[in-house]
């Protein structure tokens, strides 16, 4: 039965995940070429004398990537199961629900990561080809918090979607929001890599809020 | 079970979250302007003179109270306004008995400061060294970016290689001198606009201080003798135009503050017993005759007057309400029992911290929706043993336990 949910969850995701390793790919490389073309037509001392003394972040576009991707797993992942409240279907099979849901959380956050290690493998990758490792060791550690938020992004979306009160909703949608803001309060590279654990733990905690919003769903409330 | 932990789990994030967002928003919206004094020395009446700024107009008064005009100030302080004075053909042929050297005082004028976020903050590990002597005016950025580990290390920015030959020529010279490695600290002025190049100052494994330049593409590599009690914090390099009567600020363990001189890496101690530089802002404005020296706290600032031999001429302090003194700061304490920030004052790095829990107002408001949310309890037929860690969460965090366990309710099915 396990095997089953799992193909599921991959039935439902394996396309949206292809497609956002697709359009994260292709983002890095789109940046690298602009920075190999600005490296081109300017110098390279001063490409490299801005990362490092003028905070410049080459793949600021990358900023909101991750969690745009977090959203839409999310998203791909729980909103056909609330179709026709699909996921009645799930409740009923002869396991603990528990265990069943967190099976399809552990399913999403497994292959959104994978998602997220390969791009920042790719990210790496390529930047050795430009950057020492000093500029890439740093500028993944910038790029971590916006990892994590999409991850939270991803809990915080499965709990918002399975929850069956509107209104609810709207209160966790803002809530969500507010918390995944604090992934993104300064500009200043690596400035969060002291407090790490602690946005690591932060994201930990709503792994599984969407326990609750499913509890509520079980127990009728409308 | 595990739908209890979950629910617990996303309050208790929610109360965290809650605890920076609502603050961040009161101050948005009732946040006060503190304006900071600029405090410098007359030479002329011997006495600080303070401006700031009052009901939106800058005042200018002594030590003693007595209001200035703003012309006056000028007078008063002819080297730090000098180029005020010449342009109003105002600048006395003579001051203190000499005739007035027009370029010379334009020449010894200077501005340096040491922000408290400047010994903890990200840093790359890739440094430059500019050519010191190019026989051009002004410096150029060099091809290469150097980095430190058992040697030094220069990587070509076009091509991302290391120059072996460089490196090598580069790390024997410092092993040469004496040159520990890993090196501890680096410090120099990484940018062209600077008028000359001075290289870099390193200390080694050993806490050894040395001073690093390229000359004519060789290395130029000595060891600067430091007292042995010293410890270097950290160093701040200056580049002060004309005027090169000293290359670095270096600060010790202990706090003490030295300038190191130019002509024979001496080094001088200023006369300011109280520095803290994580806490501090510094700054120094040099003119012809002394050195006026800030030191700026969160609420406070400590003003020097120093001579050019580094002599203590006068000090003066004033201190200025903080937030938390005022009536917004007031109400914040009693609606907020902490607030979690992530700025903090000495480094560029986030930092979670709490603060709060200051006097005694939120107790009151904490009790209150401890009260509301036993009524609650009691309207909802709630049984107290299924809510009581909610109400200890309430007790312990006030307004964002209450919304935190009113938005995720713990309903009993």
């Amino acid at each position: 039965m396990w095997n089953s949910i799992k193909y599921k969850e991959w039935l439902k995701l394996r396309w949206i995940a292809l497609g956002l390793l697709v359009v994260g790919m292709l983002l890095e490389i789109g940046f690298y070429s602009t920075v190999r073309h600005s490296m081109i037509l300017g110098n390279a001392n001063q490409y490299w004398h801005n990362i490092v003394f003028r905070d410049a972040v080459f793949y600021r576009i990358f900023k909101f990537f991750p969690l745009i991707a977090g959203l839409i797993t999310g998203l791909a992942q729980y909103l056909p199961e609330i179709r026709d409240k699909r996921i009645k279907l799930t409740l009923h099979l002869p396991a603990k629900e528990e265990k069943l849901i967190l099976w399809m959380v552990l399913c999403g956050t497994a292959i959104l990561i994978a998602v997220y290690v390969l791009l920042i493998a790719l990210f790496a990758l390529i930047g050795s080809y430009f950057f020492p490792i000093q500029i890439i060791s740093q500028s993944v550690c910038t790029m971590l918090p916006w990892f994590l938020a999409g991850l939270a992004a991803y809990n915080l979306t499965a709990c918002i979607t399975m929850e069956p009160l509107w209104l609810q909703r709207i209160i966790y949608a803002a809530l969500a929001a507010a918390m995944v803001n604090l992934f993104f309060i300064t500009n200043k590279f690596c400035a969060y890599r002291t407090i790490l654990p602690w946005i690591i733990l932060f994201t930990t905690m709503t792994s599984i809020s969407v326990l609750y919003s499913i509890y509520r769903f079980r127990k009728g409330e409308m | 079970m595990l739908h209890k932990i979950s629910r617990y789990l996303i309050v208790i994030v929610t109360v965290f979250v809650l605890s920076n967002v609502l603050p961040h928003i009161y101050n948005t919206l009732f946040d006060v302007r503190i304006d900071l004094p600029f405090v410098s020395y007359s030479i002329i009446n011997e006495d600080f003179i303070i401006s700031r700024r009052e009901n939106g107009e800058t005042v200018y008064t002594d030590t003693k109270g007595n209001f200035l005009e703003r012309h006056t100030v000028d007078e008063l302080q002819p080297y730090l306004f000098h180029y005020q004075l010449t342009n109003d053909g105002r600048m006395p042929d003579t001051l203190m008995g000499e005739k007035t050297d027009l370029t010379a005082i334009a020449q010894e004028f200077f501005y340096n400061n040491i922000e408290s976020y400047m010994y903890t903050r990200p840093d790359y590990g890739l440094y430059i060294l500019f050519e010191s002597q190019s026989g051009r005016m002004g410096v150029e950025y060099p091809e290469d970016f150097f980095r430190l580990g058992k040697g030094i290390e220069f990587i070509n920015c076009h091509t991302n290689k290391v120059n072996k030959e460089k490196s090598r020529v580069f790390t024997q010279a410092m092993a040469e001198a004496g040159f520990a490695f890993p090196a501890q600290k680096v410090a120099g002025i990484p940018f062209d606009f600077k008028s000359i190049d001075d290289g870099n100052f390193l200390t080694d494994s050993n806490g050894e201080l040395y001073h690093l330049k390229m000359v004519k593409g060789e290395p130029y590599f000595v060891k600067i003798a430091i007292p042995q009690d010293m410890v270097i914090k950290h160093i701040d390099c200056v580049d002060n135009r004309n005027y090169r009567e000293f290359l670095a600020y270096i600060i010790t363990e202990n706090n003490k503050l030295f300038i190191l001189k130019t002509d024979d890496y001496s080094l001088t101690e200023l006369p300011i017993p109280d520095y803290i530089p994580e806490k501090q802002r510094f700054t120094l404005i040099g003119d012809y005759k002394t050195r006026h020296v800030s030191l700026t706290g969160n609420d406070y600032l400590k003003a020097y007057a120093i001579d050019k031999n580094y002599n203590l001429i006068d000090s003066y302090s004033e201190s200025w309400p903080v937030k938390e003194d005022m009536i917004q700061g007031k109400v914040a304490g009693i609606l907020f029992p902490f607030t979690l920030n992530f700025w903090a004052r000495d480094t560029q790095f986030l930092k979670i911290w709490l603060s709060g829990y200051k006097g005694y107002g939120w107790i009151l408001l904490n009790v209150f929706f401890v009260g509301l949310f036993v009524f609650l309890c009691i309207r909802n037929k709630k049984t107290f043993k299924n809510n009581i860690i909610d109400l200890i969460l309430v007790a312990l965090s006030g307004i964002f336990g209450f919304l935190a366990v009113t938005i995720f309710p713990n309903k009993e099915y």
